[in-house]
């Protein structure tokens, strides 16, 4: 579905926001686009939209080149950037404009997701707040039915009901043909609802593998006292948290969070164990 | 699907673009209105010296020749046009609403097409129709004056002239051909500098088209006036070789048309 080649972006001469990006995303996953500030998450996403073009290498996006921005490859891919600022217009009138522009548009759908969301469908947006905003946006977007969806900090400005019912909209939102990708530094918000992982740092892909992929390497575990084969830990008030090779093959709960820390500050330990399809320094595709 | 034009999609962007906008649009040619209608009635009222009390006596004097006219329409023509087209895109200047026009599922051409619609011909054409309707009230009425015998004396010291002429009927070709190349011109500049400049876009085009203004006219002026100060000019201005007409309007229109084609080039290329 996308294929990005030996990618780069600099927004000035000695300015790389990334470099050399080499990255392969399927279609019926949801991708969680992890890194710290500065990362690159937002200009990778932007990149796929076609909003800034790449220096170098080559992306491949259904088929397109996003930078060139064709009506039937933006008919067909959506982004939810980070800040949300709608035409000051009634919900319905903002849908009657715009959702025509989208072939495959679900009104119903819409609509019925404003009432998950609980937004008013007969307000205006300015009445709104921004979380409502938001929830509207995000609403459009899985309504278009576009294959790609790209969220920047979706659950930013999110209340915690509304969190739990994005993550539930969004699993059953998904097919075969869509793939969605959500850039987020809010970890806990994409527990048990991400597939894929990317991870992004010092401007390069750090890691890209499948949750199935880490939590098969790796067991993740609360212990009461630090061991010999802990890769990384963390104490708190229950306990150690820890990240521990999973020799045994147990079926423990992934601590997104706490795999993000370790995978930044206990690089080495842990991409040593991801045995399978990981991709390191960008030398292979997931 | 057609990717470069396609004509439901661009009935679909100008509709958008007209129920999106169309608040600002009025409220402009409500300002415009407003702002006519008192330049007239101050120019009238004071700056011809209109006072009922002394008609009798025939103060009068320049009252019948509305000489202020070309003086406020040119003013108001740079303000109304540059403020209508410089605020064309002004949703590009911030990235939340850059992303959603961006990535609005329309091509470049069908963009610019409807930018020329309605942020240069509608506003050419507004500012036209709202000129001619506020000249039309004020002649009109002075008419009726001058037509119940208040404004007899009027006869005796309005120097050659007809009377109360419409804006219309007193323009000449050339006086029109000026406002329409400075319709333009301003409109599809003003419309470059709102996508080319990310901030402060109509200051910063105000500024840029002043010092293009001054390059184009004043330095190679002064440069000349320098150049032969010292000498004395034998130049008959009456048998001057002028531009021939057809020469200057393809100029002109080659242009504009420059000017769009540089503002479909920074859409096309804008990145966020």
């Amino acid at each position: 579905m996308i294929t990005i080649q030996k990618a780069s972006y600099a927004y000035r001469a000695n300015q790389t926001v990334l470099e050399d990006v080499n990255l392969r995303f399927q279609s019926g996953h949801i991708y969680g686009l992890l890194g710290e500030n500065g990362a690159g998450k937002t200009t990778l996403l932007k990149s796929l939209a076609g909003l800034v073009f790449p220096k170098s290498g080559t992306i491949d996006v259904l088929g397109y080149q996003p930078h060139r921005r064709r009506p039937d490859f933006l008919a067909d891919t959506f982004m939810i950037p980070e800040d949300v600022e709608l035409p000051d217009l009634l919900i319905e009138r903002y849908v009657a404009l715009y959702a025509c522009f989208y072939p495959k548009f679900d009104l119903e759908l819409f609509f019925w997701l404003l009432e998950t969301f609980e937004v008013p469908r007969a307000a205006r947006m300015e009445q709104l707040s921004f979380g409502q905003r938001k929830k509207v946006l995000i609403a459009f977007g899985l309504a278009t039915k576009t294959r790609l969806i790209l969220m920047d900090e979706p659950t930013n400005g999110l209340d915690i009901p509304s969190k739990s019912q994005f993550r539930k909209v969004m699993a059953s939102e998904l097919t075969e043909e869509r793939c969605f990708i959500i850039s987020t530094h809010q970890v806990r918000d994409l527990d048990q609802l991400i597939d894929q992982l990317v991870i992004l740092a010092k401007q390069r892909v750090l890691l890209a593998a499948s949750i199935a992929e880490i939590s098969q390497s790796l067991a993740f575990k609360v212990i009461p006292r630090a061991v010999p084969e802990v890769l990384y830990m963390e104490e708190t008030i229950q306990g150690i948290h820890a990240i521990l090779p999973n020799k045994q093959q147990e079926d423990t709960k992934m601590d997104m969070e706490l795999f993000f820390k370790g995978i930044l500050l206990a690089k080495d330990q842990l991409i040593s164990l991801l045995h399978t399809n990981q991709t390191i320094n960008d030398e292979q595709y997931i | 699907m057609n990717n470069t034009f396609n004509a439901n999609r661009f009935c679909l962007l100008l509709k958008r673009q007209w129920l999106e906008y169309r608040k600002v649009y009025l409220s402009s040619v409500a300002i415009l209105f407003g702002s006519l209608f008192m330049l007239y009635a101050f120019s009238i009222l004071i700056n011809n010296q209109f006072r009922f009390g002394q008609m009798e006596q025939g103060y009068l004097t320049y009252f019948s020749r509305l000489n202020f006219r070309n003086m406020i329409l040119m003013m108001t023509l740079l303000i109304f046009l540059s403020f209508f087209a410089g605020q064309h895109f002004n949703r590009y200047s911030k990235t939340a609403t850059a992303i959603q026009e961006l990535t609005l599922p329309v091509s470049a051409l069908e963009k610019i097409m409807v930018a020329v619609l309605t942020a240069v011909l509608l506003g050419i054409v507004t500012y036209v129709i709202v000129c001619l309707t506020v000249d039309a009230l004020f002649v009109s009425i002075l008419r009726k004056f001058y037509d119940n015998g208040l404004m007899r004396e009027l006869r005796m010291v309005k120097d050659g002239n007809e009377g109360f002429r419409y804006i219309g009927q007193q323009m000449r070709y050339k006086e029109c051909t000026v406002f329409a190349v400075m319709g333009f011109t301003l409109s599809s500049v003003f419309l470059l500098g709102s996508i080319y400049f990310k901030k402060l876009s109509y200051l910063k085009t105000a500024f840029a088209a002043v010092l293009l203004f001054m390059f184009i006219t004043i330095i190679p002026g002064t440069i000349t006036g320098l150049w032969y100060q010292d000498q004395v000019s034998v130049t008959d201005y009456a048998h001057q070789p002028t531009i021939p007409t057809a020469v200057f309007t393809v100029l002109t229109v080659l242009m504009i048309l420059s000017i769009w084609a540089a503002t479909y080039y920074r859409l096309k290329e804008k990145e966020v």
